[in-house]
Parts: structure tokens; sequence; C-alpha cells
């Protein structure tokens, strides 16, 4: 699958077609511009959604950021789910960083640079949905959870992230406040491979951490 | 003895005139275009602001007189007729043996010749010759305000007795003669520039223009001046008037267009000539008018290079684009090998074939870029492997020889620092693939795919190793898992002792075997960094061998040399070299009978071999030319020769090398 990217440098738009494939056809190009009209519908009719239900103010400021970027990841989802035969593992990459400048209302400054996975907004997005809104709300802002994400050994098991999100609904903090928390699980699972930790061994580990935050 | 002037039948020198027009522009409308295309050049070049053509406009137009229609062409913002007002042949003769600028007039009215400089388009007095053609009578009638002294004038050129002859008028009898002309019904030239009246055109013409297609050919010659410089090009249509505007696909910031520009390059190592920018874009349907690279020359399109006559590969079609020259040297040059319809290039007179080089080392580098991959290559994947082949064995001669990098002189390499040994690790080193480039087809074998853990600790430790194969495209497609206690020297393995490649099992798609020691077991041990080794702890995760099945890698960049086949029937091209960004680009004539029968051949070792002793010999040949115009060497033998200048040394010099290197490759 080649992924149609739009960025936008300066004032102008650039269109690049990505792809690790070894050969670029005109038909793969077609297939990416297919591939982009209906993710393009389906950005429309979340716009839509959201302008419906004022959920961004008149300067396109999000009122409710996390519950919008719950709404972006909802849809995302559905969307992948639909179509995840025409996306190989190796685009998924692409897929995300073509997200980036797609959409004033959904993201209102877009990123110049190139953003790393684990700072990509859409892909936040979409693991949070998987989560319970109400679960989402209770851990705290979408900065917080901005904040979480980007931490790689964290997001890398899910033991380790639904342990942050129970430890931060029990003692909620400000993203701030719950910087050192963070920083230390992640420094402490740099290194390890948690797969092969039973649920009792990861719990030890984790208990470590907490005596000292 | 009297002597005579030879009487010329100068209707049969407009037929050949056109002829070569009808030759070159290739489609039946040639006249149509021809004819736009010179009326357009000689009035651009009249312009009055120089710069950017202020105020300069053209328009085309049929007007209905009492004996028929007429083609008017009419400029504005132009120089008019400048010229001596000339009123005898005697004088005239005179002037236009002098040579002298300034003589439009005279020049208008007369065969081959012309004054113009370089950098403007028509020099050989050829376009109006081409206006006789356009009418059916043979006759265009002229008039002109000029910017020199404000006078008017008016005359005729036409073809009697199968002799060019011309009359001309000044001033007030100019005037009465213009009323005569048009019916009364043609206003008077209220502001400097020239009409053109084509008496009874043909047919297509006055078709053309009243339905507007004509613009069509404007614009795709004309386009730069128009994107550049906004010039207005009217026709005077059935519907009104039309301007003629830059077609899109020239625009700039253009959407779904992959577009990549190059800016005052050196078109030639040690050479001046330069490009001013060069343009290329890969877009789906590029329109077939419009299809190729166009070479610009004075804001006109000389000719467009299809692009597939410059490199074979998939999707190449799809690549258009432009370039222009650097005035001085390239352009007031490259106008030497123009041909003289302005409608194309001797691409084989210098520098037009540096220009041609030039576009075909870029256009390479672009295909590579976007992937547009060589479709002889996907044919003759084994040709490809023979090549790659050599390029192995060449790349170090070439690298020893300095034939590397941006043609710039020597340059300091930073050296590559090997992260010392872990000492708990994995090892991959017995693994064997069927051909060096890791190219693995159906049928084939992977053998010794296995990992090897070493453990150079203080004592034994319990660990897993996890040992995978990952696609590309589709991500784990084998795992395996096993927990050991590695003691000190073991000489365990892990993973498979070979992988069978079979169509069942894989899809053609590049692939990595990875390998994973991880410990299993709590301990006091330390890694060099510190870190306490407790279950979990990842001790080594550095294995990623790549391997491509049914696809071939994608070449290193970082090649100091690429081969490539081409096919000609030239019978002194045996072997070309070309320098690239990071080192050289080789090819070789598959059609010569020399190489033919060695692409031929299923087994392809021979061409390998063949390709490989003939590119050191070029490597050698490019060293010494470098050396050459560095006037220096820093290898001592070619240092001697170039000091002394002994030519007999040469080859001497080349078998010497020659022999060292094909004595190393065969040891």
């Amino acid at each position: 699958m080649v992924i149609k990217i739009q960025k936008k440098i300066g004032n102008r738009k650039k269109i690049q077609y990505k792809s690790y494939k070894f050969i670029l056809t005109p038909e793969d190009i077609k297939k990416a511009d297919k591939f982009d009209d209906s993710l393009m519908r389906s950005l429309k009719k979340l716009e839509q959604k959201i302008v419906s239900q004022k959920l961004i103010s008149k300067n396109g400021k999000k009122k409710d950021p996390l519950l919008v970027w719950y709404l972006i990841g909802t849809q995302i989802n559905k969307f992948l789910k639909k179509n995840k035969k025409y996306l190989s593992a190796s685009d998924e990459d692409f897929f995300w960083e073509y997200l980036n400048g797609r959409s004033n209302i959904l993201q209102k400054t877009n990123p110049e640079g190139k953003i790393s996975k684990s700072r990509n907004d859409f892909k936040t997005a979409s693991l949070l949905a998987k989560y319970l809104y109400s679960q989402l709300e209770k851990v705290g802002s979408w900065g917080l959870w901005r904040e979480i994400i980007t931490y790689r050994p964290i997001t890398q098991d899910k033991r380790l992230l639904d342990w942050v999100i129970n430890n931060l609904i029990d003692k909620p903090r400000t993203r701030d406040g719950a910087r050192p928390l963070l920083k230390n699980v992640a420094k402490r699972f740099k290194r390890i491979e948690t797969s092969i930790l039973s649920d009792g061994e990861l719990l030890k580990k984790l208990r470590d951490i907490t005596n000292y935050v | 003895m009297a002597t005579y002037r030879q009487i010329r039948n100068d209707l049969k020198d407009i037929e050949a005139l056109a002829d070569g027009y009808k030759t070159k522009i290739d489609h039946p409308l040639w006249l149509v275009d021809g004819l736009q295309k010179d009326a357009i050049q000689n009035s651009w070049d009249a312009r009055i602001n120089k710069k950017r053509g202020d105020n300069w406009e053209i328009n085309f137009s049929i007007e209905a007189l009492i004996n028929g229609n007429v083609l008017c062409i009419h400029d504005k913002g132009t120089t008019g007729l400048n010229g001596t007002k000339f009123t005898s042949e005697e004088q005239l003769f005179e002037i236009l043996n002098k040579n002298a600028k300034g003589e439009d007039l005279a020049y208008f009215l007369n065969s081959n010749y012309s004054a113009k400089t370089t950098d403007e388009g028509g020099r050989r007095g050829r376009g109006k010759t081409l206006f006789l053609k356009a009418s059916n009578d043979n006759k265009i009638f002229f008039d002109s305000l000029r910017l020199s002294d404000n006078t008017y004038i008016f005359g005729s050129l036409y073809i009697e007795d199968k002799q060019a002859k011309f009359d001309i008028h000044y001033d007030d009898d100019a005037k009465r003669q213009f009323e005569l002309f048009g019916d009364k019904k043609l206003p008077f030239l209220n502001q400097t520039g020239t009409r053109i009246f084509i008496v009874n055109p043909d047919q297509l013409i006055i078709d053309f223009v009243l339905s507007g297609e004509i613009l069509k050919f404007i614009q795709n010659s004309r386009w730069e001046i128009i994107k550049k410089h906004q010039a207005k090009i009217s026709v005077n249509t059935s519907n009104g008037i039309e301007y003629a505007k830059c077609p899109s696909w020239y625009e700039d910031n253009l959407e779904a267009v992959e577009t990549k520009s190059y800016q005052y390059e050196a078109i030639k190592e040690n050479k001046r000539y330069r490009i001013k920018k060069l343009v290329l874009r890969l877009a789906t349907e590029v329109p077939q008018d419009l299809k190729g690279i166009a070479v610009q020359r004075s804001g006109m399109t000389i000719e467009r290079l299809q692009t597939a006559d410059l490199f074979f590969a998939e999707g190449i079609d799809g690549v258009y684009g432009w370039i222009e020259m650097d005035r001085y040297p390239l352009e007031e040059e490259i106008i030497n090998c123009e041909g003289p319809e302005h409608v194309d290039f001797s691409w084989k007179l210098k520098p037009a074939n540096y220009l041609r080089n030039y576009i075909k080392q870029k256009l390479r580098e672009f295909a590579k870029e976007f992937k547009l991959t060589n479709e002889q290559r996907i044919q003759n994947k084994e040709q490809r492997e023979a090549e790659q082949g050599a390029v192995k064995l060449l790349a170090p001669f070439f690298k020893q020889l300095g034939l590397t990098g941006k043609h710039t002189g020597a340059k300091q390499r930073e050296k590559s620092l090997r992260k010392p040994d872990e000492p708990y690790r994995l090892s991959i080193q017995d693994i064997e693939f069927p051909r060096d480039s890791r190219r693995v087809n159906f049928g084939e074998k992977i053998t010794n795919a296995y990992v090897i853990p070493v453990n150079d600790g203080q004592k034994s430790i319990k660990i897993i190793i996890r040992y995978y194969i990952v696609s590309k495209k589709n991500g784990s497609v084998f795992s395996q898992e096993k927990e050991i206690n590695l003691d000190k020297g073991s000489r365990l393995k892990v993973g498979l002792e070979s992988i069978f490649i079979s169509p069942e099992k894989f899809k053609p798609d590049e692939y990595s075997i990875k390998a994973k020691m991880l410990s299993f077991e709590d301990t006091d041990l330390l890694l060099s960094d510190g870190t306490k080794i407790e279950k979990g702890t990842i001790l080594y995760e550095r294995i990623n061998v790549k391997f491509f099945v049914e696809i071939d890698p994608e070449e290193s960049s970082k090649s100091p040399l690429q081969i490539f086949p081409e096919k000609s029937s030239n019978k002194k091209f045996l072997f070309r070299w070309e320098p690239e960004d990071n080192g050289y680009a080789v090819f070789y004539n598959q059609t010569h009978p020399l190489i033919k029968p060695l692409c031929e051949d299923t087994n392809k070792e021979p061409l390998k071999k063949y390709l490989t002793e003939q590119g050191a010999l070029i490597a050698l040949q490019i060293k010494l030319e470098k050396d050459i115009s560095e006037k220096d060497s820093d290898d001592l033998e070619f240092k001697k020769i170039i000091k002394n200048g002994n030519l007999e040394e040469v080859y001497r010099l080349f078998l010497s090398k020659f022999s060292e290197f094909t004595w190393g490759l065969n040891s």
C-alpha cells in the first residue's frame, strides 16, 4: 500500500506518495488516492460531528481536548478496522504521519517538522480510544495523557499502562506532578523485556518505584 | 569578362525552407505551430523592455478585407522596424553587407539576414519566409511605427516570377498606401510596433485562429514568458479575445505532483557551463504534448526531450519538467547546436551533449528517489546480479583510486567506531546466502541461519533467546524462543539451520532475521554501563540480518560505482561513464557484438567477469583524466606521467595496475 501524505511548508502544500515498496507505479498512486478519499470522507464526517456538538470554539480551540481526541481516536479505530486489509505493518508509520496536517479543525496547528511516533497525537488518540472515556477522564487532562504516552516503555506493555492509569486515578496528579512517577517507570523498564515477567514479578518491580515516588 | 549575379528561384527556396519546418515539427499542423513560434519570437526579440517585457503584447486576428481574408499579427511595446530609410537597391546592399545592428527594416525584407544577438531567438532571418509560405498568394503586407524616429512605414513582400520582391513606403505615402490596402477599415497604428498581414492565409490557419486552437501551440512553447513576465499573447477567436495562459502543469506548487528542482548547477565537471534551473516532476497523467523535459532558451521551449528516451524505467513516462540555462556561456554556446527552425538541438555537439548527459544523470537520480525502477532490471534480474557482482568487486578499487564523493578533491573520511563486544552477545557469522546481494529466489535456501550465544562474562547465566524472522510488509513470519543456561565458552546454536524459500511461506519482500538475548534470572552481575542484570534485562539485541525474497535490494547510495546497460547501434560505444553525486555511473552497450552474447548467456559469470575487468580499466582512465585536470596526483606513478607528459607510459602503467587488481581478484 502506498500512502498519500500532504505536508504544509510555509503556505505551500506538498504531496508525497510514501511506501516501503520498491516500485511505485501509477496504479499504486491511484490506490493511494482512493484510500485518501475514503479517509478524508471519514475525517470530514468527524469534523461535522465536532462542530455540530460545539466542541470547538470560534477560534478553533478545542473546548474539551480529551473528549475531542477521544472521538478522533474512536473514528480512526473504526476506519482502521474497516480498512486494515489495505494497510501493511510497514505502512502504519506512514499512516500516522499522513494524518498530521490533514484537518485544520481536528488539529489547529500543523506540526511542521517530523513528529516521532510516540508524539503523534492521532496515534495517541487511537490508543486512548481503546479505554473507557470515564476512565481516561479520571486520570486527567489530554496534556497529561500526551505526557504518559510519550514514554515508550510504558506503552509497550499494557500491564504497565494499566498500572500507571490506576495509580493516577488513586492519586490524581497534574502533568508536571505526574512526571517524576512516569520518568521513574520508564527508566526502570528501559532495558527490560517485560513480556517474560509474570504479573507478580512485574508488580514487585513497580512497587520498588512507588516506594521512591 | 562580365560578372553576373546568380538568379535564384526564391519560390523553391521557400518550399525547401518550409520542408525543413515540416520535417522538424513533425505533426500535421506544423505550419500553424511554426508560424506562431517564429512570429512571437521575432516580436519578443523586438520588445522595448528587454528585462521583463513590460507593455509588450502580440495579437493574432483574421481580418476580412475586400480582397479576402488576411491574418494580422500585431505587436505592441516593440521597437518597430527601425533602421535606415533606404531608397535604392545600392543603399540596401551596403546596409546588409555591413551586418550592422539596428537595421531591422533591411533585415526583415531580405532573406537569411539577421543581426540578432545570441540571447535573442531567431538569428537566421528565416521566420519571415514562413509568413510567405503561410499565404496562398505568397504575399504579405506590413506596417510599422518606429521607436527610433516615429516614422510610419508600410510595404509588402511577395513572390513574382519566382523572385522575392518588396515595396516600401514611408510617412504620408505609407499612410495613403495603407488606406488603399485596408479599405479604410483598419486603424492606423497609434503606438510603436509592427503588424504583419498574411494575405489569403492557409485555411488551416484561419480555422485555428478563429477556434482559438492556436493558443495551445502558443502556450506550449511560450509558457515561460507567460509565467514569469505575464506576457500578453492574445487571439481574436469567434468567441472574442482569448489570452494564452501558462499550462497548469508548469505552475509552481502543484498538488499531487512530486517536484524536485536543481539550481545553478554545473553540467560538466571542470567546465563553466551551468544551468539556471532544472525542474523534474512526477505526475500520473501528463498531457501528450507536454511530456518530456522542455529545454528552454530565451523564454521559449525549443525541444521536449522524452524521458523514456533518456532512461528506461517503469513510470518514467510520468516524469516531465523543464530546464533553463545560464546565459553565459551555456546558452550563448548552445545556440550553435540549435536547428534553424528552433525546434531541436544537435545533441551530439558540445555543449548540447553535456546538457543531455546532465539531464540523464538527474533523471536517473530522480527515478531512484521516487522508486521508478528500471524495467530492464526487472526483465533481466540475472544480468542485474552480474552488474552488482562487478560493482562489488570494483568498488574497493574505485575507492583505492580516490574515485568517490562529489568530485571536489580528496575528502577526509570519518572513521566509524565499532562498538566493543558485549560480554553476553549473539553471533550470526556463519550465515550464507545464495548470492552476495542477499537476494534469494524461490527454490533457494539460506544456510547456517542460526545464532550462537556467547558468554564472555564471569559466570554462567540463565538466558532466553528470541529468534524471529520479520517481513517488512507483514510483520513476524517465524519465531522461536529458547531457554538456556549459558556457560562460558559454550557454542550452542539457536534458530534455523537453513531457511528454504518457498512461495507458500514467503512473499516477495524484504525480510530480517532478528534475535534478542534476555536474562532469565535475577543476578548480581552488571553490564558495562552499570545496569544490574535481572530477569528481563535485554543483554543483546543487535542481530538484524536482511535478505530479499524475489526482489533486488535497493542500491546503496554510498557505492562509488553503478553499472547500467544501454542499447545503442553506435559502433564506437562499448562503454561510457559519467560522474555521479557519489562516484561514477558506467554504461555498457548490450547490443555490442562483444557484450550481446554475454548478456544472452544463461550463465552470467562471464558477463560479471567482463564488466569487472573493463570496469577496472575504466577506473584507471577516469583516474588519469581526473589527475590531469587537477595537474597532480596522489599516486606516484600517475604523478610521474602527468609531470613528464610521457604518454607512452600510460598503457604500461594501466597494465601493471590492472594486473595487480586482477591478481588480487583471482587469488
